[in-house]
Parts: structure tokens; C-alpha cells; sequence
């Protein structure tokens, strides 16, 4: 029983026509005219509880739009959608107390107040018990590591403390959904790694299930077993992160590191490679080889390798998500 | 979702919002002042045109002081919980209405109380004393009828006022503002609700009695309370609530119904 | 460091005003917006004094339709003056750009001072349709004799100056409160009342009446206007003339005394 569902989405917007030269404002007011530009062409998928989704496309694809549309903010002009049995823009208030939503770019929390405030607000507004949420409270001040900048108002916070408030506000009433909206941007290393544990963990605990969109593919490689693309309003791909890179980039990588006095050596088995297996990268002692393989077993390449040359270090990973999406976008360019 | 969860819910919204403005203390006097100058530039100016001018169509100073403070107090009402409105345009264009429509809470009234101007509690104080003061200088028979139709005169007013903000506000969904005309009907309340509507030529004061009800924000009822003939039979006065509630309900209407047509913003 | 103010007209001068003309006209549907309401206040304004009037020939010794005229030209000219110079000084101070502004070579004080002219500039063609509306709705008549018409035509000029010193002061308090917005706000409100613009003093009661012709605000409507309709005329003219370059004076002085403190304030202690 999914979730989450979206079938057809369709949402265009209208924006009254821009007039220019004199008088262009009382124009624009009076004026019928409007420019209509489709955000999303058709979108559908379902989601089951507990999944962790990556949403992913390039700038204007309709990801903002999507989540906007499940959250009840936006009503769409065809198409339907339901979150856990619930139209989002028909019935807002019900729908509310079963999302949370954290849109990176703008805070939900009240600018002039401190944290704490906010923090009360929202657990009146959802109806908490005090208990409850004194309970949630304490977990999540702990969780997130608030207690330094609990009492600050919110305008004086960081941008990482904003964003962890920010996330704090949407669990509180521990809905069974969450939207994030580029949770991660403009934060630092250390703050990203704080904000994807967090997540993992009520993912795990509370079997939450969440939609995230992000431009930073470390964000789904550590978080998301599934990814949905899309690109001009339509989903490009939809499927595991594994699946993905089987069907884009089936190849692993290899990384050599030998012996100082073996580079020259290491030349020649470059120039050597057997079938199915290419030389990527070269620099003194370090290689990297590409491995197909439905041709060669990547066993197989280790033991040729470390049989010609003294090895001091290997590593085998698979390609990097963020090089087969951008192939995906670019071979999209190509195509248009 | 109950009555008295959504009003526990403003009360802790207005708290909020106040506790927030007390961070900028500095000009707050400065402001409450000039909100309070504001109010009472056009009572200043009744009475001291009627120092020279016996009367204003027919009603004295101390009449005219009378529709002055209920309509003065009406809009305080009214600005007490509708002086948000005005920041419509912007949370639409810039998406910042995105954030009320997240949460469990009508998004209007969480519109409304995101952040009270704590200057208005101004405009209200300025109203009751002028209202205070004028009742003592006027001839009324109290009974229980006259207090009801104050009371609800004054609610009635609110209702009017801030019908015509919340109507205008729907287009703003549409549009992405609308503050122009927002700004007319505020100027033309504020300038012209006071005065015995009377005085106005017959088109305008039917315009401004039936389509844009300002005469029964306070000059018909305070005609009632004053048993006062107008063009209009004494006990219309008696219907400025129940106007109040219709043109609000159609605003409210309106309002609901234009927000589905909201776009955020950026994509 | 602190320099003199020269009166050289520098290009940089000529280029500010160009500017502050532009902007005014990136507003221009608020143009639309004040005709619009200026018509329909005048009709109520109208209705409101026919009705204070009540069919007599004259109160005070002023007729009702001098009274309509003089309010028609209060509204007009308190459109061409805006006091628009205190939201720029408040602004380039809150933004700090006042330190930058002020060693350009193009003095600060000289770039409000365009930039509020060029304001007026700005705003001045919308006059061309403003008046003819308003001779048809608000009865404008324009002055009887030359000499009410050359009287006008210098107080109008002498009623900008000091409403133009009065808004520099207050802006300048910038330099020495956190915000002058609260000021700025209740000034605004009530200094159309304080210059005689919503009631004329002739129709005040005795004691306000005494007050404000002690302030200087009355030479921003009251004086000018009173030249306009005739009331004022032969010797009173020069008088109330008198009277507004006195003023014009006070607030220069002052205002120039409190912007060498500002930019004491500036350059010792940075701001």
C-alpha cells in the first residue's frame, strides 16, 4: 500500500503578461493576458512507507514544483495526487499533520524568536501533548545538538543551527512523511554529515518516509536506495541507485597504488591491459583502471595485476553517481 | 479542529508575535505615538473647524465626536486583527505564503497573527477615549437596546473594514498585488467614515451606502443610538452587523477561493 | 577634511538630478494612483465644506469657493513637495554608504540636495494633467492679480526651501538615533495639519491658531496659499514673503550646524 502517489501531474503556471513602457503597471492590472509555462508535463510514481526517495533533475525541472503540489501548496492543474490517503490541497490541515517540510533555501521558523518559541508554537499547533512533546523535545534538542542556541533568536542563528532548527521543526509531531527541499545546501562538511545521520536514523527508528531533493549526489548516495529523475516535467528514471548505475555506468573502478620503484613497471601494465579493462587515470605510482564486467571478472584483473607489479594498495568502488547523472542530463542536451 | 484550539492557537501566535517586536524597542514609542497622531489628525481637524463651523450636516461637535470614536474604535478592532493583511503582497510574490499553508492552521489566520502591530493597541486606546468622552457630552437613553447596538456597531464596523481588506487582498493571488486597491478603500474609510455620510450628493452616498457600506460603519448606527433622522428609516442602524457579516463572508469566500490559484514562487 | 559647501555646479550634480528624475519615474503608476485619488478626495473634501458652509455666502470673512481653491492648490502642491530627500538619508545612512558618499567628489549633502530636485523635476509633468482635472472638479481658479501670482510663484519657492530644511534635520538624526522611522512617521502625519494644508488658520480657534504662526511650518501651505486665493494681498504679501525667508534662514543655519556635527561624528568617530 504506497504512501505516497502521484499520477499525471500536470502543473502550469500563469503569470499575468509583463508590460513594458508607460504606465506598464496599471496595464499589467487591467491586462487578461497571461504567459502559461508547464512546470511539470506529466509526473507519476508511488511511494511505499519507509522508502527514502532521492528526487533529482537539473535547475527548472519541476522537483520544487512536485513537492510544493504534495505538500498542499500548490493545487494542480491536472493529474492527482494522495498522501497517506489524502488529497494534499483539498483537505491542507489534515494533510499538514502528516508531512513535515523543510525547504533549504527559506526557514519555517519565526525570525524574531528564539528557537525554543518556535519549537512551542509548532507543538501547539499540532496538537501536542505536553508530555509528547517535552519528550520529542528533549530528543530532539539532544539529536540535533541545539542546546547551545536554543535560547537565540532565530535571525542570529547560523545557517547549519538554522537548518537543524529547521528539521527539528518539521519531525517534532513526528509526521510520517518528510519533504526535504535541498536540505543540504550551502552547508558546511561537517553540518551535511550531521543533517544525513539525522535523517538516516529517523528513517530508521521511526520508519519515516521521505522524498528529498538535493543537488548534492553525496546526500542520495548515502541516504537513498531509490532515485527518481526528471527532466522537463517527466521522469527519466525511476529505480535503485544500483540499478541505475548498472544500466548507465556498469563498469567499477580500480585504484592501484605500488611500490616507488615500480612506476615504470606499472607504465607497462597499463599498456597491457587485458580485454575489458581500460587505464582511466595515471600519475606516478597511483592507476586507475576501468572494469567491465560482463566481460572480465574484476578477481581476475586484481590477481593479474598483483602478479606483474609489486601492489602496496587497491581499492575497487563503483563509478560515482554524480558522473552518470550528469551523462544522463547531457546526453538529454543532445537529444533536444 | 475546535474553536477554542484555533483561538488558543492566535492567543499563542499574537504572544509570539509581540515578544518578537519588543527586540526592536527603540522607536516602538515613536511608533505607537505617531499611530496614535495619525488616528486623531482628523478628529483634531473636526474639532477645529467646528470652532468657526456651528455644525457638519447638521450635527454638532460633540455628535461628530461621538460617530468619530466609533468608528475610530471599530477600525482599531479591525486593525487588531487585520493589520497583517497588508503584508499580502509580499508573502505571495515572494513565497512566504508557502510556510501557512504547511501548517495545520487556516493559512489566513495564521496570515493574520504572524506579526501583530503592537502600535495599533494605539488606534484602539485613541478610539475608546474619544468614544468615551463623547458619550459622556451626548444626549442617548441608555438601555439594554442602545449598549447592544453600540456593541455591535462596532463589530459590525470591524467587519465592513475589514471586509474591504481581505476582499482586495484575494486578487493579490492573481495578480501578485493589490495594494492599490487596498490603499482606496483604507483612505476612503478613514477620510470620509466619519462624517454623516448625509452630506455626500445622492450617487456617491448610495454608492457608499449599498455597494461600498461605509455608511453603516458608523454614521447609521450612531444615527440610531443619537435618534437622528437620515435618508434612510432609523432602525437600518440595527443592520450594521448583520451588512458587517455578509460582506465579510463574501470576502472570505473570495479570498479562499483566489488562494487556489496560488503560485508560490521559483519553481 | 571637513569641506566647505561650494556652489559650483558640478557635472556630477547634473547627473544626480538625472537619476533622481528616473527614479521617480520607475514609480509612475503611482502617478496614476495619486491623480485618481486626488480627484476622488477633492469631490468628497468638496462635499464635506459645502456642507460645513451650509449655504452661507462666507465664514470668517472666507467664501466657500476661495476655501475649495485654496485646498485643490494645498493638494497639488503637497505633491510636488514630497520630503522624499529624509527616506534617502536614513537609507544611505543605515547602509553605511554615507562614509563612501561623503569623500566622492561630489559632496554628500550636494547629492541629496539634486537628488530631492530632481524629484520635483521628476514629478512636475504629472502636474500638466493634474491641474486641468482639478480646474474642472476642485473649481481651481488661478490667482486674480499679477501681483498675488508673482507672490505665489517666490513663496512656492521659500515653501519648498523650508520644508527641504526642516526634513534634512530630520533625517540627519540618523547620524545619532537607530532609526528615524517612529519621527519621520509622526512628522509626516501631522505636518500637513501643523502648515495649514487640511484647515487654514483662519478657521483655527485663537490659542492653536497663536501656536502654529509662531512655527515654521505654516510657510509650507498656509502662507503661499493664502497669496494664491488673494487673501493675503498689497503689504501682507511681503510680509508673509518676510516671514518665510526668515524661516528659510533659522533652518539652514541649523541644519548646517547639525551637519558639521554629523560629519564630526562621521570622521571622528567613524560613524
Amino acid at each position: 500500500m504506497p504512501l505516497i502517489r502521484a499520477e499525471h501531474l500536470v502543473k502550469e503556471y500563469r503569470r499575468p503578461k509583463q508590460h513594458s513602457g508607460s504606465f506598464s503597471g496599471v496595464r499589467t492590472l487591467f491586462t487578461r493576458e497571461s504567459v502559461v509555462t508547464r512546470a511539470v508535463e506529466d509526473i507519476s510514481f508511488t511511494i511505499d512507507e519507509g522508502e527514502v526517495v532521492g528526487y533529482l533533475g537539473p535547475n527548472g525541472a519541476g522537483k520544487s514544483t512536485t513537492i510544493k503540489m504534495l505538500a498542499g501548496i500548490l493545487v494542480p492543474t491536472s493529474g492527482s495526487c494522495e498522501v497517506a490517503g489524502i488529497v494534499p490541497w483539498e483537505n491542507r490541515s489534515a494533510n499538514a499533520m502528516n508531512i513535515g517540510v523543510v525547504f533549504g533555501q527559506r526557514s519555517q521558523l519565526w525570525w524574531d524568536l528564539p528557537l525554543d518559541e518556535s519549537l512551542h508554537l509548532i507543538g501547539k499547533m499540532y496538537r501536542m501533548e505536553p508530555e509528547r512533546f517535552r519528550r520529542q523535545r528533549e530528543m530532539l534538542v539532544d539529536l540535533l545538538d541545539m542546546k547551545p542556541f536554543l535560547q537565540t533568536p532565530v535571525r542570529q542563528l547560523s545557517l547549519g543551527q538554522r537548518m537543524r532548527g529547521d528539521l527539528a521543526a518539521a519531525v517534532l509531531y513526528e509526521p510520517p512523511v518528510l519533504f526535504l527541499d535541498e536540505p543540504t545546501v550551502g552547508l558546511d562538511v561537517i553540518a551535511k554529515e550531521r543533517m544525513r545521520s539525522f535523517v538516516e536514523q529517523i528513517n530508521r527508528d521511526n520508519r519515516t518516509t521521505v522524498l528529498l531533493t538535493t543537488h548534492d549526489l553525496d546526500d542520495v548516495e548515502r541516504l537513498c536506495k531509490r532515485i527518481i529523475i526528471i527532466d522537463e516535467g517527466r521522469v527519466l528514471f525511476d529505480g535503485r541507485a544500483a540499478d541505475l548505475k548498472r544500466r548507465y555506468a556498469p563498469h567499477r573502478l580500480l585504484d592501484v597504488v605500488v611500490a616507488g620503484d615500480a612506476t615504470e613497471r606499472l607504465e607497462t601494465v597499463a599498456n597491457t591491459l587485458p580485454q575489458g579493462v581500460q587505464s582511466v587515470s595515471r600519475d606516478g605510482m597511483r592507476a586507475t583502471f576501468e572494469i567491465d564486467p560482463e566481460i572480465i571478472r574484476v578477481a581476475d584483473v586484481i590477481a593479474d595485476v598483483s602478479s606483474r607489479v609489486p601492489v602496496i594498495d587497491l581499492g575497487v568502488r563503483e563509478p560515482p553517481l554524480e558522473g552518470i547523472i550528469r551523462e544522463i542530463y547531457e546526453a538529454r542536451e543532445v537529444t533536444r | 479542529m475546535s474553536l477554542t484550539h484555533t483561538l488558543s492557537i492566535c492567543w499563542s501566535l499574537i504572544r509570539a508575535s509581540i515578544r518578537g517586536q519588543m527586540q526592536y524597542r527603540a522607536s516602538f514609542l515613536m511608533e505607537v505615538a505617531s499611530g496614535l497622531a495619525y488616528q486623531s489628525m482628523g478628529f483634531v481637524f473636526i474639532w477645529a473647524v467646528l470652532s468657526s463651523f456651528q455644525s457638519l450636516g447638521g450635527w454638532s461637535l460633540r455628535e461628530i465626536a461621538l460617530l468619530y470614536g466609533m468608528r475610530l474604535t471599530a477600525h482599531g478592532l479591525y486593525m487588531l486583527c487585520f493589520s497583517n493583511v497588508v503584508r499580502i503582497d509580499d508573502f505571495v510574490r515572494e513565497g512566504g505564503y508557502d510556510r501557512f499553508l504547511v501548517r495545520p492552521i487556516p493559512p489566513l489566520l495564521q496570515l493574520m497573527f504572524s506579526s501583530i502591530r503592537v502600535t495599533v493597541v494605539g488606534d484602539v486606546l485613541g478610539g475608546i477615549v474619544i468614544l468615551m468622552a463623547a458619550l459622556t457630552q451626548v444626549d442617548i437613553a441608555w438601555s439594554a437596546a442602545n449598549v447592544a447596538l453600540l456593541v455591535l456597531a462596532l463589530i459590525g464596523g470591524a467587519l465592513i473594514d475589514g471586509a474591504f481588506q481581505i476582499g482586495p487582498a484575494a486578487l493579490t493571488f492573481r495578480f501578485l498585488e493589490s495594494w492599490t486597491l487596498r490603499i482606496i478603500f483604507d483612505d476612503i474609510f478613514s477620510r470620509f467614515g466619519s462624517y454623516p455620510t448625509s452630506i455626500l450628493d445622492r450617487p456617491i452616498r448610495s454608492v457608499l451606502t449599498f455597494i461600498v457600506p461605509m455608511a453603516f460603519m458608523a454614521y447609521l448606527p450612531a444615527a440610531a443610538l443619537l435618534g437622528r433622522e437620515t435618508y434612510l428609516p432609523l432602525w437600518m442602524g440595527w443592520l450594521s452587523p448583520l451588512v458587517g457579516v455578509i460582506v465579510f463572508g463574501l470576502a472570505l469566500w473570495l479570498f479562499v477561493r483566489a488562494s487556489r490559484g496560488y503560485q508560490s514562487s521559483g519553481h | 577634511m571637513i569641506a566647505p559647501v561650494s556652489w559650483r555646479l558640478h557635472p556630477g550634480l547634473i547627473a544626480c538630478t538625472m537619476a533622481a528624475i528616473r527614479r521617480t519615474w520607475a514609480y509612475r503608476t503611482r502617478f496614476v494612483l495619486w491623480v485618481v485619488r486626488m480627484i476622488a478626495q477633492l469631490y468628497l473634501l468638496r462635499m464635506i465644506w459645502m456642507a460645513l458652509y451650509a449655504g452661507q455666502d462666507m465664514v470668517e470673512g472666507i467664501p466657500a469657493n476661495m476655501m475649495i481653491v485654496y485646498l485643490t492648490v494645498a493638494m497639488l502642491q503637497e505633491f510636488l513637495i514630497q520630503p522624499l530627500i529624509v527616506f534617502e538619508i536614513e537609507q544611505r545612512i543605515m547602509r553605511g554608504t554615507v562614509a563612501s558618499d561623503i569623500v566622492r567628489p561630489v559632496g554628500f549633502m550636494h547629492q541629496m540636495l539634486a537628488y530631492d530636485f530632481g524629484g520635483i523635476l521628476g514629478r512636475a509633468p504629472v502636474l500638466l494633467v493634474a491641474i486641468p482635472l482639478s480646474m474642472v472638479v476642485g473649481s481651481l481658479k488661478l490667482p486674480l492679480t499679477p501681483a498675488a501670482a508673482a507672490g505665489y510663484a517666490v513663496s512656492l519657492i521659500l515653501a519648498y526651501l523650508i520644508s527641504l530644511m526642516i526634513w534634512l534635520v530630520v533625517g540627519m538624526g540618523g547620524f545619532w538615533m537607530t532609526s528615524t522611522h517612529g519621527l519621520r512617521f509622526l512628522l509626516s502625519t501631522i505636518q500637513s495639519f501643523l502648515a495649514g494644508a487640511v484647515v487654514p488658520l483662519w478657521f483655527l480657534p485663537d490659542i492653536l491658531r497663536a501656536v502654529l504662526q509662531l512655527l515654521p511650518f505654516q510657510g509650507m501651505a498656509f502662507l503661499p496659499l493664502s497669496i494664491f486665493v488673494g487673501q493675503a494681498t498689497g503689504i501682507d504679501i511681503l510680509v508673509a514673503l518676510g516671514i518665510q525667508l526668515f524661516w528659510v534662514i533659522v533652518l539652514a543655519l541649523m541644519a548646517a550646524l547639525v551637519w558639521r556635527r554629523a560629519q564630526w561624528k562621521l570622521v571622528v568617530q567613524g560613524g
